[in-house]
């Protein structure tokens, strides 16, 4: 089923909108929420939840990119289950925050939020930019959190170019931000 | 990374989607690379094959040089065009001039022929590089892209491929 009919059963508030989103949508967002809470259980729950999140939020919601809505609230949902949690364990997502952070200053702050909205837009001009294999690995990366392994297979490069690729965008990514003042 | 945009998130979920279709035409693919080999084999160990997998290699190998122990003194910025050949025993670099070499052309050669299949184990190969003059490093062992175009530096890299004839031979052209 296309994106835009899924969107149309939400929109008639027709139940079978969860279950052609979970059969469209349902590993990809379990993998998302699994590599940031390394459980089954916690990304089970934090799957469901963003099923219920979408059925709220459309109408009004019209999203173009389904897959991108869903990702992106299954996303929120798992980094707040995890910092309420405070994991132990170094999980894949943790290592590919430590690896942005040289990069994204982290936003703590009032003056930081206000921020935000800067450093997302220059973040969106900056991955513009980009050649298309690079701008893929990058936000698989960062903000799908997967690992260099699986990017490497699925993407069928060599982990070798997906660590050089990753290397010189995060470089490139900092002298940018450097050059407008958001690090 | 939360407020990135909805296509760029498409777009890097979809790129999966289409590779997923690929494992069919790979198997039909190995498959008739295989009765290919099984007519073919006889006569491909005729030929001098290891020569011709590292042909590249070989034919700069043994040019005259100056080596230099450190990156900084490359020279990435100087406008000549040079081959950059790691010294994997000692360390350092071999530099190779190439005064008459245009560094269009060979970004042209690069964009407009492919690496050759990579048959030899990719550590038996030093790595190489070709400083363009303009701060641009290039390894003719990769396809060239915007991706694999290096700044003012020796990217690691693992090789793609050999590079292509057209390639090697412009090189060993200007190598004589």
């Amino acid at each position: 089923m296309e994106d835009f009919q899924i969107v149309e059963l939400y929109w008639a508030r027709s139940e079978s909108a969860i279950k052609e989103s979970d059969r469209k949508y349902g590993k990809m967002l379990t993998k998302i929420s699994f590599s940031m809470l390394s459980s089954n259980e916690d990304a089970e729950e934090c799957v469901n939840d963003t099923y219920l999140s979408a059925w709220n939020r459309m109408p009004t919601d019209r999203p173009t990119y389904l897959g991108a809505f869903l990702s992106r609230i299954v996303r929120g949902i798992s980094i707040d289950r995890y910092r309420r949690r405070k994991a132990q364990k170094r999980s894949g997502s943790e290592i590919a925050i430590d690896e942005l952070e040289e990069c994204i200053p982290s936003q703590s702050s009032v003056e930081g939020e206000l921020e935000n909205g800067a450093l997302s837009e220059a973040i969106n001009r900056f991955l513009g930019t980009m050649d298309h294999d690079s701008r893929v690995v990058f936000v698989r990366r960062y903000y799908l959190t997967q690992s260099i392994s699986e990017i490497a297979r699925e993407l069928g490069f060599s982990e070798g170019k997906v660590k050089t690729l990753l290397f010189r965008r995060r470089k490139e990514l900092y002298n940018m931000l450097e050059k407008e003042g958001l690090v | 990374m939360s407020g990135i945009s909805d296509e760029f998130i498409n777009e890097a979920l979809s790129y999966s989607k289409k590779k997923s279709l690929k494992p069919f035409f790979f198997a039909s693919a190995a498959a008739a690379v295989a009765l290919l080999f099984a007519i073919a084999a006889p006569w491909m160990f005729l030929k001098d094959h290891k020569t011709e997998t590292m042909s590249f290699y070989l034919s700069i190998k043994n040019t005259e040089g100056m080596t230099v122990s450190d990156v900084s003194e490359i020279g990435f910025f100087d406008g000549g065009v040079k081959l950059i050949i790691s010294d994997e025993e000692n360390g350092g670099y071999k530099l190779l001039s190439l005064p008459h070499a245009s560094s269009s052309t060979i970004i042209e050669i690069m964009s407009e022929n492919h690496v050759k299949p990579l048959e030899e184990n990719p550590d038996s190969i030093p790595r190489i590089w070709i400083s363009l003059g303009d701060g641009r490093t290039v390894s003719p062992y990769l396809e060239y892209s915007a991706g694999n175009t290096g700044a003012c530096e020796l990217f690691g890299y693992e090789p793609e491929g050999e590079p292509s004839t057209e390639l090697t031979e412009y090189i060993s052209g200007l190598l004589s």
